[in-house]
């Protein structure tokens, strides 16, 4: 397998088969998106912190994009007229934010990163079981980038339905500008990214079940992959109903069928469709949407476990257990979806269903953050830039996860539903936790990938300001929340009871700003690492597990010679005994040590 | 130009960047040090930042409640609302409690156990039985109590009693609310979308009503429909209200904060929520401040204008109520009967 | 060593994209079932089309069974993958005439169903007070394409007498409404009340009385529905048209005179509901996943053509075959799904 053909720039760089080489198209194009969603965020944070108020900074975006032109072409307007940012350009902003956050970023960026780059590597395998499939879904992703971005200069504006688009609003193009071709474009660029998915997780479940090294048993595996193996399985399983999901409303959409969609009066006239129910929507939706929400966690909480373990010089507490809290998350993940509609009129009972699984999960979330503590207690830590970024991965999980208690709740939801105590909770607890768990893994692996290391200060620097402006922008906002603000809102100013919230606006607008720019050191660091950074050694971080035992020059099939055998966990640090505090997993066993 | 010295700066600042980078590397190079091994100095830098951010994050915690406690919503104003806050008040001090506890250890930990003189090697410590089982078991029995009490709450909310509300409809759609009341036979009349008016030239009302006159279809006449004029929703203190929620086009959200009220508003379907207002407008109006008004907000995407989909409630006694409801007009007081249901088009 | 290695991830790979594909279609069936739940869901029948096809996408399958087991001894499989091969083309050509089927059913995919309400016609003299004749069409029939034609005969003679004489111009101008055609028959005295102004040649249909009728319909169908009504003359040719939505236990009157025989057609325009809808996305998703399974197994057939299967090579024809049988495990489960749920 070795003795691949001679590449070309196209087969290496472009339309590369090579794992870590697809890994880094993922990462490279997620980081790119994140910017992308992370400026719309902070485009829609200046709205709400001063509504209505002209921006120099809107209007430098505004210049040209997306005109609205009268019959004999002239522009007479644009969706930032005098730097003020209309409704519905809001609600796009916010829209685009959060399918380019929820899907592109940290389902892509994250998954198709680390998995693409970690499976063969941390498995002890040569590449993908299917170079070609795993190309195919880079590419598929590639195209949905394309036509997502596309979407933003659609004249009518990009989808602005809200991530989850419900319909009727994304169903129908008279309701909100960007119902028309925007939604369309959403669509085709997220059945895209479905097919993406699909092709890459079957490849990631096959791969593992199939192509470990001798000796690396599947209880002999990095939690990095026991998480990228729990979520592929989870993507496989839900993606297909997002699919048939967006199916149904594409046809409700084009050609006329009344699945979503019922006794409809818009613009003065009644719609043809009867019998359709939206809530049918939501349940399909929700079927995946819950998962998803895994889908993005459950990779970061492996780096987690695995970046932790490294630099705290110390075995992850409960290895089993941890495992076994992953499975159990992702089998509930399936079974709480009805949590998304407690107030949409569902039967009583089932909210009583759903209140009980969904506060379940808070089980093997506590084991975890508990593991992590234990695994914390009595360590030697070495604060790595990627150590410091799963401290913060703890913390957010922790709070994040506590609100949860409260929006699980069918009772206490019917107050908090779809506030900004929702925006913060599931900021937190995925969106922050799942980023940070992205950045501790880049700055993990980022020696791996380019054989260069990433400036050590520059990351500190990153994790700093990043971890105080997340908490001071999402932590308020579970006050906005319980002061009764609901989310999705163009400015607070329509409402005299909101009228002192805006301080609290402008507190987080000033931290989203500069959390927003100290994203740019990241990145940054990340480009002048590639091309100047210092020289990594083979193993920088003394790690066990088997990516390290890789030589630093890129090669495709990952050994030079055969593959090496595994004969431990990949967790011996600091046995005691040992030679050095860490044990690589090809070291074989010593006469009379136990596995551990 | 503003462009263009934006992108200078810019510019200029990357530049700046990879000298300061270039520089420092060269430092460590002439010192014979790795410029990204994380050294000892690293190590006592994060592990006291740890505990500083950490104990910023805890003070800035109790900061932001006691800053912006005034903010936050009243007590309820309805009788499920008060449970709903004691079973709020009991989950929001047991997640304070659990976070009081584990955020600070994750802190205080990072700190301690940082790696450099004193703690070279961390102790092996795989897994321990007890300790998981203990965790596992404690979260379960506490989760146990919240989901009971969590569910006796939910179903003391929705098998709340109906008979004997007052069967209130509000009707959404694209930005705005109208209300219709059921007059004195508590019923709504019948109502569908393809009445409504002026869509079909034969309906009669706003809202669909169906207001042919024969014997099964009599309870829309004592209907009273609110007008964009007076569009306020007037409520009895003490009586259970029943509203039943409709929409004409998106998927809207009746959100009533002070009443710890909020429904989905399905175009489609009807659905419904029941509750007591238990303060009028007056005597919080006392306690809140004289620009104190009830409302009712869209809390589900729906559009441009959503964020201003708004209606006024307003709570009083019965006299007062019934003072304002002699001065409504019915709906057979308002329109004409509707005779046929048909509309007679010509074919292209 | 690779080779086995190699059998066991496609092998893998097929299945998990199957699993992939059953919760792609649990999906949509347990939308179907949800839907239903919810009321307002006509029952369809299911073409007899959808019987042939799953007997014959069992037999291909079971050809593919056959072809497996004679693979294993080494002898040739070329025709037995034919048969399967053609066996699947004559299933897709049993679906289309399935789809064909419904659509002479009136079942669209846009949601339009068969209509199975009662509908009543009468005719009212106003001076008279009484049905004058009444005619109770019962539209039950569902092989007449959701459309009724009805023939009615006012006797004029017996009206006659009560008869007012309109003048024309109280007759709505929007009622005469010529269908498209380059000749015009119709009446062109402009002093008789059926007048009309597009009409080419006169006919002889002109009529000059009427009695104030109107034409009264009801239906029992428990959801307003949409009809679409052309009165036709005794030559054929409509001279009033009409659209309309009749809600459940309503009348419908059109204030026309109508006198003399003419014939009635009855067709239901809008009646939508998402029964229909579903049938057809469940059936045409079964088939794109179909058109997969085709070409995998024309590729099979070429590869047993030019002998590329052997007794420890036949990996190719195992996956077409798992996959083609999971194909039919799949139709019969839609097809029990669709006929006895």
């Amino acid at each position: 397998m070795s003795d691949h053909h001679k590449e070309t720039f196209i087969t290496k760089y472009i339309f590369s088969i090579d794992h870590k080489m697809i890994a880094k198209q993922f990462l490279i194009t997620g980081m790119l998106m994140g910017i992308v969603g992370m400026l719309m965020s902070i485009l829609f944070r200046l709205q709400l912190s001063s509504p209505g108020e002209p921006f120099a900074i809107l209007e430098w975006f505004g210049v040209d994009w997306n005109p609205t032109l009268d019959a004999n072409g002239n522009v007479i307007g644009t969706p930032i007229m005098e730097g003020v940012l209309d409704p519905n350009l809001y609600l796009s902003l916010v829209t685009m934010h959060g399918t380019i956050l929820v899907f592109w970023v940290l389902t892509a960026g994250l998954s198709g990163t680390f998995a693409n780059f970690l499976i063969p590597l941390q498995i002890g395998a040569r590449d993908m079981a299917s170079g070609f499939i795993n190309m195919l879904s880079y590419w598929f992703f590639f195209a949905a980038t394309v036509v997502l971005l596309i979407s933003l200069f659609v004249h009518t504006g990009p989808a602005s339905a809200g991530w989850t688009i419900y319909p009727p609003l994304s169903a129908i193009k008279e309701t909100i500008p960007g119902s028309g071709l925007g939604q369309d474009l959403w669509l085709i660029a997220m059945a895209l990214f479905v097919v993406s998915s699909l092709l890459g997780g079957l490849n990631y479940i096959v791969t593992i079940l199939n192509l470990r090294t001798k000796g690396m048993s599947m209880s002999r595996l990095p939690l990095t992959i026991w998480a990228i193996f729990i979520t592929a399985i989870l993507g496989v399983l839900s993606f297909p109903v997002l699919l048939s999901c967006a199916l149904l409303l594409i046809f409700d959409r084009s050609f006329g069928t009344s699945f979503y969609l019922s006794d409809i009066i818009i613009g003065g006239e009644a719609l043809h469709h009867t019998g359709g129910s939206p809530i049918l929507f939501e349940h399909l939706f929700w079927f995946l949407g819950h998962p998803e929400v895994y889908i993005i966690l459950l990779p970061a909480l492996g780096i987690v476990s695995e970046v932790m373990s490294v630099n705290s010089r110390k075995p992850i507490f409960g290895y089993k257990a941890m495992v076994l809290a992953l499975i159990a998350i992702a089998f509930l993940s399936f079974i709480v979806w009805g949590h998304h509609m407690f107030i949409t009129g569902m039967d009583p009972f089932l909210g009583s269903v759903f209140t009980f699984t969904t506060l379940l999960i808070a089980i093997p979330s506590a084991v975890k953050v508990f593991n992590y503590l234990a695994t914390l207690w009595k360590a030697s830590i070495r604060f790595t830039p990627a150590m410091l970024f799963t401290i913060g991965f703890v913390s957010t999980f922790l709070t994040g996860g506590l609100t949860g208690l409260i929006l699980g709740d069918s009772a206490l939801d019917i107050n908090v539903h779809d506030t900004y105590f929702v925006v913060g909770h599931f900021h937190i607890v995925m969106g922050l936790s799942a980023i940070y768990g992205m950045f501790a893994g880049v700055y993990h692996w980022f020696p791996k990938m380019y054989g260069r290391m990433m400036n050590k200060k520059l990351g500190y620097l990153h994790f700093w300001v990043t971890f105080i402006c997340a908490y001071g922008v999402f932590f308020p906002m579970h006050f906005l929340g319980l002061a009764g603000l609901p989310r999705r809102y163009y400015t607070n100013s329509a409402f005299p009871m909101f009228d002192e919230l805006t301080d609290i606006n402008q507190l987080i607008t000033t931290f989203a700003i500069v959390g927003g720019l100290i994203q740019f050191i990241f990145v940054f660091n990340f480009f002048y690492s590639i091309f100047k950074g210092t020289k990594a050694t083979k193993n920088p971080w003394e790690s066990n597990t088997l990516e390290w035992t890789t030589p630093i020059e890129r090669m495709h099939g990952n050994w030079p010679g055969e593959i090496p055998t595994v004969y431990r966990w990949p967790y011996d640090y600091s046995k005691p005994g040992a030679e050095k505090d860490f044990i690589p997993q090809t070291e074989p066993l010593k006469e009379g040590e136990e596995e551990h | 130009m503003t462009n263009i010295l934006i992108f200078i700066v810019g510019f200029l600042g990357i530049v700046t960047l990879v000298q300061i980078l270039r520089v420092s590397e060269l430092m460590s190079a002439v010192h014979k040090q790795d410029v990204n091994e994380v050294n000892e100095k690293d190590n006592i830098f994060n592990s006291k930042m740890m505990l500083i951010v950490g104990a910023l994050f805890l003070i800035s915690f109790f900061w932001q409640y006691f800053e912006w406690k005034h903010l936050l919503l009243p007590e309820a104003s309805s009788e499920h609302g008060v449970i709903i806050d004691e079973l709020m008040t009991f989950t929001m001090l047991l997640i304070i409690f659990v976070f009081l506890i584990t955020q600070p250890l994750l802190f205080w930990y990072s700190y301690k156990y940082r790696k450099g003189k004193g703690n070279e090697t961390a102790y092996y410590f795989a897994h321990n039985n007890k300790l998981e089982i203990i965790w596992t078991v404690v979260p379960a029995i506490v989760l146990t109590g919240v989901i009971l009490y969590g569910l006796s709450t939910w179903n003391k909310i929705t098998n709340a009693d109906v008979k004997g509300a007052t069967v209130i409809e509000l009707y959404a759609k694209q930005f705005n609310w109208t209300a219709r009341y059921s007059g004195a036979d508590n019923k709504l009349g019948s109502a569908h979308y393809k009445l409504v008016s002026p869509i079909n030239p034969s309906g009669t009302n706003a809202l669909g009503v169906d207001t042919r006159d024969n014997d099964v279809n009599a309870a829309w006449k004592d209907d009273i429909i609110t007008t964009p004029v007076d569009n306020v929703v007037h409520l009895v203190k003490g009586q259970p209200v029943l509203l039943k929620f409709r929409s004409q086009d998106v998927i809207h959200s009746a959100f009533l904060p002070h009443f710890r009220v909020q429904m989905n508003c399905v175009p489609g379907m009807t659905t419904q929520f029941a509750f007591t207002p238990t303060k009028t407008t007056a005597e919080m109006k006392a306690t809140e401040g004289e620009d104190f008004d009830y409302v009712l907000l869209c809390n589900k995407i729906c559009g441009a204008s959503h964020y201003n989909m708004q209606m006024k409630f307003i709570v009083e006694t019965q006299e007062e109520y019934d003072t304002w409801m002699s001065s409504q007009k019915t709906l057979s007081e308002k329109v004409s009967t509707q005779t046929v249901i048909t509309e007679l088009v010509t074919q292209k | 060593m690779e080779s086995t290695l190699k059998k066991n991830t496609s092998k893998q790979l097929i299945w998990i994209g199957m699993g992939s594909i059953a919760m792609f279609f649990a999906g949509l069936t347990s939308a179907y079932i949800v839907r239903k739940g919810e009321g307002n869901w006509v029952e369809l029948i299911l073409p007899e089309w959808f019987w042939y096809s799953t007997i014959t996408i069992i037999l291909s399958s079971f050809a593919l069974v056959v072809a497996n087991q004679k693979i294993k001894k080494g002898k040739s499989v070329f025709s037995l993958v034919l048969i399967a091969f053609i066996l699947g083309l004559l299933f897709s050509f049993f679906q289309l005439n399935g789809w064909k089927e419904m659509i002479n059913q009136g079942v669209y995919f846009t949601g339009n169903v068969p209509n199975d309400n009662t509908m009543t016609i009468s005719y009212f003299d106003d001076s008279l007070g009484i049905p004058i004749h009444v005619d109770s069409l019962n539209n039950n029939d569902r092989s007449i394409n959701d459309r009724s034609t009805y023939d009615v005969c006012i006797i004029y003679s017996d009206v006659i007498s009560s008869g007012i004489i309109l003048n024309k111009g109280l007759l709505p101008d929007y009622a005469f409404i010529p269908k498209r055609s380059d000749t015009i028959y119709g009446c062109t005295d402009t002093l008789a009340l059926n007048y009309n102004r597009n009409t080419t040649v006169d006919d002889g249909s002109c009529y000059y009385t009427c009695e104030s009728g109107v034409t009264v319909f009801s239906t029992t169908h428990p959801y307003p529905l949409n009809y679409n009504l052309v009165w036709k003359d005794t030559n054929g040719h409509a001279f009033l048209e009409a659209n309309t939505t009749i809600f459940a236990d309503s009348n419908f009157s059109i204030p026309v005179c109508l006198p003399g025989c003419y014939n009635l057609s009855v067709t239901r325009t809008s009646t939508y509901n998402v029964s229909g809808s579903f049938l057809y996305v469940l059936t045409l998703s079964h088939f794109v996943h179909l058109i997969g399974g085709l070409i995998a197994l024309m590729v099979t057939v070429i590869n047993a053509i030019r002998k590329k299967y052997s007794a420890d090579n036949y990996l190719g024809l195992e996956i077409t075959s798992i996959y083609w049988h999971f194909l039919t495990i799949l139709w019969i489960y839609l097809y029990c799904f669709l006929m006895y749920l």
